[in-house]
């Protein structure tokens, strides 16, 4: 259990190109960190850092409080799951997982004990003289799994390593993932592009873009109230819908800095057309066709075209079907809104207590 | 799934057209596919057959025979090859053999090894490396052995030339019985090291790099690295190296016949065969000879087989 702080870090693979710049950054001892973001925000590259397999071009990376500058990997106390799962073909399973032992240095008896503790605990027992190319992705990924657990890290690292599996695996070795970490009660860092396994492992999620943080904190939080527009349409599928102020007739804000609204398609009321006006005291009120629904079976996805644009809807409500025109109420309560710099802000007149708003 | 297309088309083209035209057009159709396989083989086939197999056959018949080209052969029965299990030299020939193509093929691999390792990296100053060492391997070995030759003659030789700058005692690099095999040995690697190194350049770029990320965090220092990992990724490389290699070596010609003419130690099996065959028309004594090498490659091939191919890692 360590925690890990990153201060000033750049990094740039060519000179003049940087892909981070001044990344400030905590993770907490003993936390389920996420890092998340699109392809290319550098999260990978953020994981790589703290691993030692790639060099930071200006700041410093502590792990426990300890300077990690020209600490090698191996002995950094970490141990890392890759998305490829990395494990040596010549090698038997065994082979694979004893290897950082042996290096270690650790006598052979602790060796053995350890090797089936561990392997006894992800079932990987029978495949242990089987070499990786005659397993499933999915017991690659447990051997994997086995070989970063065995060394006892006081941190792991693990970059996208459910990308590989089939969805049904994916979240099957997901729910064994968030076990593990309830019993080691070890600081996790998890990369990944997937808001759904972000918001279902982390305790903690760091949402990167371009090599900055957009925000951070609990998968609730950052749910519930997104800083940004980047935040709040990465997060939640479907993404939020966000419409320009300008382009809604019938709603007005005075604050001149509002420049977007957005609200959650699951936070939407739909009606008929003819039968909009039973919600009273709603404040956002749209109207639109429906262009397409998808049936998801525990919910139906609208996409409708209203004149303010595009949206997305989200109605847990199967006992009908909508179509044609309708009418969409989003409560004040549900409503977030955003400047023109694309942050979250609480327009003057609610900030002043007028309406209520979370 | 193809026949049934096939036999698809056809009933429907029974439906629709004449019947007996198209039968028989299909029919051909269907021979032809059949037949063309074996049409793409068969050239190679007749070269192989006529250009080694039946040249083995022969050379086997031919060893149980007496025969100068000349007159007619007599059947002798096994008495070339008692002849020649009991000739010294001819043991001794053998053994050259071996010491030539241990000495060869070690090296060359070690060598190369060590110098792909270096190389690995594909800067601009390694490409350039990489295709200097490479260019012997372009050149006919009948050339590099007469310009070693030149360079390893004992009084007026570059090699002595430059030992003598140094004031280091000079050598008789082929004149020395036991130097010269070893001056052909070095003759033989400096001709085939860059071929070898650039095969396993490309056999170390095809380890995906990850696999050294992950020994680096299990904590594994770089010989361990490269005996664990890097060799036994390559073991499909240097398997098919090595025993391509012996194979080479065990056939060496050109370079002894050229630089020392199997004087000084240095007669090997193939040189011995062919001075047996074609400077004493010998010609059944010389096909024994080719019968025996056959089989040592044989038997060491099938031995490299069955007891290396085991450990070798192929993905």
């Amino acid at each position: 259990m360590q925690k890990i702080e990153l201060i000033s870090i750049d990094k740039a693979y060519e000179v003049g190109n940087p892909i981070i710049e001044n990344l400030n950054l905590n993770i907490d001892d003993g936390s389920f960190t996420v890092l998340l973001g699109p392809s290319g925000c550098g999260k990978s590259t953020i994981l790589r850092m703290i691993a030692g397999l790639e060099k930071e071009t200006g700041g410093e990376i502590f792990i426990g409080g300890k300077t990690m500058q020209n600490v090698e990997p191996g002995d950094r106390d970490i141990a890392m799951v890759f998305q490829n799962y990395a494990l040596y073909p010549t090698m038997t399973v065994r082979g694979n997982i004893e290897f950082g032992l042996e290096n270690n240095k650790i006598p052979k008896d602790e060796r053995n004990t350890r090797i089936h503790e561990i392997c006894d605990m992800i079932g990987i027992t029978e495949y242990l003289n089987r070499k990786p190319q005659s397993l499933s992705g999915g017991q690659r990924q447990r051997v994997a799994l086995a070989r970063a657990m065995v060394k006892k890290p006081s941190v792991f690292l693990m970059d996208e390593p459910l990308s590989n599996l089939d969805a049904k695996l994916r979240s099957q070795i997901r729910t064994e993932l968030i076990e593990l970490y309830h019993n080691l009660k070890t600081t996790f860092v998890y990369v990944t592009h997937d808001q759904v396994e972000a918001m279902s492992m982390g305790t903690h999620i760091i949402l990167l873009n371009k090599g900055e943080i957009m925000q951070q904190g609990s998968p609730i939080e950052i749910y519930n109230n997104p800083q940004n527009i980047f935040t709040a349409q990465f997060i939640g599928t479907p993404p939020m819908n966000i419409l320009k102020m300008s382009d809604i007739n019938n709603f007005k804000r005075v604050d001149d800095d509002v420049a977007y609204v957005g609200f959650r398609p699951e936070h939407v009321q739909i009606a008929p057309k003819n039968l909009s006006n039973m919600f009273a005291g709603s404040v956002l009120r749209l109207t639109g066709k429906i262009v397409t629904h998808e049936v998801l079976g525990s919910e139906i996805l609208y996409k409708v075209e209203t004149p303010s644009g595009v949206i997305l809807l989200k109605i847990f409500d199967l006992s009908q079907i909508f179509e044609g025109e309708i009418s969409v109420v989003i409560p004040e309560k549900n409503l977030c809104y955003f400047d023109h710099n694309e942050n979250r802000i609480i327009p003057r007149e609610i900030a002043d207590g007028k309406q209520l708003c979370i | 799934m193809a026949n049934n297309y096939v036999s698809d088309r056809r009933s429907q083209s029974i439906e629709s057209r004449a019947l007996k035209v198209n039968t028989r057009g299909e029919t051909l159709k269907i021979i032809g596919k059949k037949a063309l396989p074996y049409g793409l083989v068969a050239p190679s086939l007749v070269v192989f057959i006529v250009f080694m197999i039946y040249p083995m056959i022969y050379m086997i018949y031919l060893s149980f025979h007496k025969w100068n080209m000349l007159s007619d052969k007599t059947f002798i029965g096994f008495s070339n090859y008692t002849k020649l299990f009991s000739d010294p030299s001819f043991l001794e020939v053998v053994m050259t053999t071996v010491k030539f193509m241990v000495g060869t093929v070690s090296v060359s691999v070690i060598l190369a090894l060590i110098l792909a390792l270096y190389l690995k990296e594909n800067t601009a100053i390694n490409k350039f490396l990489q295709s200097v060492i490479f260019a012997p391997y372009i050149v006919s070995l009948v050339s590099i052995s007469f310009i070693f030759m030149w360079m390893m003659d004992s009084d007026l030789g570059l090699f002595n030339y430059a030992l003598n700058l140094l004031h280091l005692p000079t050598v008789r690099w082929l004149e020395n019985p036991n130097v010269a095999i070893y001056s052909l040995v070095l003759v033989n690697v400096w001709k085939g090291v860059g071929y070898y190194t650039l095969i396993f350049i490309s056999a170390f770029q095809s380890i995906p790099p990850y696999l050294y990320e992950a020994a680096k965090l299990d904590n594994a220092s770089k010989t361990k690295t490269f005996f664990k990992i890097t060799l036994p990724m390559i073991s499909p490389t240097l398997f098919f190296i090595t025993l391509t290699g012996i194979i080479g070596g065990l056939k060496v010609f050109e370079t002894i016949n050229i630089m020392t003419a199997g004087a000084n130690g240095t007669n090997t099996l193939v040189y011995n065969l062919y001075q047996y065959g074609f400077q004493f028309h010998k010609i059944g004594y010389a096909s024994a000879m080719g019968v025996i090498l056959m089989v040592i490659i044989g038997i060491l091939t099938l031995f490299y087989f069955n007891t290396l191919s085991k450990r070798v890692h192929y993905r």
